[in-house]
């Protein structure tokens, strides 16, 4: 065989423009499934047949799938995937509530989608209401008549599409490693599976505190499991039977990730020291290094709290995805829209990111061990200078290279050594200065070592 | 309320940060769209999860939504949330079908410093 078949995957995320194509509209980034459900709940009625839902759903999803795969949007030079104008693609309204019914269903379906037999591509399946607007697809109403017959919602689908379609069933999903393990999770079950699901629940339940803590993650599905697998159902609207099925399986993968992503990227407490900003540079498309980073790096944060503004990847290298992220940050705070980061952006990025750090709850964070938000320097003080000094301290005992320093919370210049030496064993540009970038290597290998050797204790 | 009328539910689910964490004590006001201000309907309080209590709110007979050409088979109304050190945030045309139970997801942004606070004063 020759050639790649690039198989469609279920993404995490998906990019809607909400408004027309081109108009000057924001996107908004969602989880896939959040999507479906809100594209579900605003196409059809929650109070139409079982069977029509589905096939409505499978429709959507498809739909979706098929922007994405072919790559619709992009391809034209839009940064979204797909657009909330029922014109061209389907309904979705951002905010909206979520019919309970709507949302199990989807959850149980999103990973599904209709092709034509023989094909790889999700398929294009066009529908329209079949009232005021008809269309060769799916009629929504037509779908309700025919489930109230008594079809099925793969014969509903058959009738608007040919005969000659197949439904995919659990297709990949982005960025998910692990895979349901095909059977529900239940009392009396035990693995490896389950020690993960014990683990996650553990690390959601320090976020969502209605969640008993496991005190025995031990890999045995045993009541205490159930009553927090039973709690986590209840706060995300699924079944409370206690059971680890596909839905919950994948919502609780959903949840840990959702509740990880934040606490890796920083953590909390920092009380705000009034120090002089290191390097407030005017920032644009084209340059590279260390403040690139810290941009990037406090806009990714932000992202993770409001979902018009796309998270940039971290990388030190200012392109059109940070000028984009940079141009939806001065949008939704009523910056001018320069696409460059100049000394008003560094300030509110910087009061908006402190700000994102108070108030969260006391436990999110691992007290005290957050980025401060600026860079650090010869001639800084206070308790994260200390804070770095100590990691510094931790680290030399491994790595003979670094010098010790004293622990006295001022930036002098043995510190700055121990902080190049720090960087050239990290393979950090050598500057002298702990900006997020260095911040996250020194604390992230302080974080590492400390756990090595809490292990071999 | 008596028992033939129709009805449906609601819950309010207040996080911040995706589903990173709940927002606890957010006040929730649901209003009768239609009324606007001065229809508040009800006045709730997130609990440790974020969560709203299930409320239950008038509905239209859920038959309107069997066929095409009637009228809109739900009913409108308003949410506002709000908690101190968020933006304040509200959502209109929230509908209510008859005998169905829908989640309201609410994500608030935290405000910066520096940011007028929404005060919610007095509501200690």
């Amino acid at each position: 065989m020759t050639g790649n078949v690039r198989y469609p995957v279920i993404p995490e995320n998906i990019t809607v423009h909400l408004g027309a194509p081109g108009s000057d509209a924001p996107n908004v980034t969602v989880p896939f499934s959040d999507y479906i459900k809100n594209v579900a709940s605003s196409e059809v009625y929650p109070t139409w047949s079982d069977a029509a839902l589905r096939a409505n759903i499978l429709a959507q999803t498809s739909f979706a799938l098929n922007r994405i795969y072919t790559e619709y949007y992009r391809s034209r030079g839009y940064d979204y995937d797909i657009t909330s104008s029922t014109a061209s693609d389907q309904a979705f309204i951002y905010g909206r509530e979520i019919f309970d019914n709507i949302g199990a269903l989807v959850d149980e379906l999103f990973d599904d989608y209709i092709s034509r037999t023989g094909a790889v591509e999700p398929l294009f399946a066009q529908y329209c209401n079949g009232t005021t607007v008809t269309c060769d697809g799916l009629s929504q109403w037509g779908s309700e008549s025919l489930a109230r017959e008594g079809l099925g919602a793969y014969d509903i689908l058959t009738r608007y599409y040919g005969s000659d379609i197949e439904i995919v069933f659990d297709a990949p999903i982005s960025g998910v490693t692990e895979s349901y393990p095909g059977a529900p999770l239940r009392i009396g079950s035990f693995g490896n599976a389950v020690r993960q699901t014990q683990f996650r629940l553990n690390r959601i339940a320090e976020n969502y505190p209605a969640i008993p803590k496991i005190k025995f993650p031990n890999g045995f599905f045993d009541e205490e499991t159930e009553a927090a697998v039973k709690a986590f159902q209840r706060i995300f609207s699924l079944t409370q039977d206690g059971v680890v099925g596909r839905a919950t399986w994948y919502k609780i993968l959903r949840i840990y990730s959702s509740v990880k992503s934040l606490s890796d990227l920083a953590s909390e407490g920092i009380p705000i020291e009034d120090v002089t900003n290191t390097f407030p540079e005017v920032l644009k498309i084209g340059e590279r290094g260390s403040p690139v980073v810290e941009l990037q790096y406090l806009l990714s944060f932000v992202a993770d709290f409001v979902p018009f503004i796309p998270a940039p990847a971290v990388d030190g290298i200012f392109g059109e995805e940070t000028e984009r992220s940079l141009l939806a940050f001065q949008t939704y705070y009523g910056l001018e829209e320069t696409g460059v980061a100049d000394d008003v952006v560094w300030n509110k990025l910087r009061s908006v990111y402190r700000g994102m750090l108070a108030s969260s709850p006391d436990d999110y964070y691992l007290a005290n061990e957050a980025y401060v938000g600026y860079p650090v320097a010869a001639g800084s003080e206070g308790p994260f200078v200390a804070r770095i000094q100590r990691y510094l301290n931790y680290l030399s005992n491994y790595y003979p290279d670094i010098p010790r320093v004293a622990e006295d919370g001022v930036f002098g210049p043995a510190t700055e050594r121990a902080v190049k030496a720090f960087q050239r064993e990290f393979g950090i540009e050598e500057s002298g200065a702990v900006g997020a970038l260095s911040y996250n290597r020194l604390y992230g290998e302080y974080k590492r070592l400390e756990a090595l050797s809490n292990e071999e204790r | 309320m008596d028992n033939a009328s129709p009805t449906g539910y609601l819950r309010v689910s207040v996080t911040s940060g995706g589903l990173a964490y709940p927002v606890e004590g957010a006040i929730v006001m649901i209003k009768d769209a239609a009324l606007g201000a001065s229809g508040v309907l009800y006045s709730l309080r997130t609990d440790m999860s974020g969560l709203t209590p299930t409320v239950e709110l008038a509905a239209k007979d859920a038959s309107l939504s069997e066929t095409p050409g009637n009228d809109s088979p739900f009913l409108l109304y308003a949410v506002e949330v709000m908690k101190e050190g968020y933006s304040r945030s509200l959502i209109n045309e929230v509908q209510v079908f008859e005998g169905i139970s829908a989640t309201l997801p609410v994500n608030l942004v935290p405000l910066g410093y520096g940011a007028p606070p929404y005060g919610i004063g007095g509501t200690a």
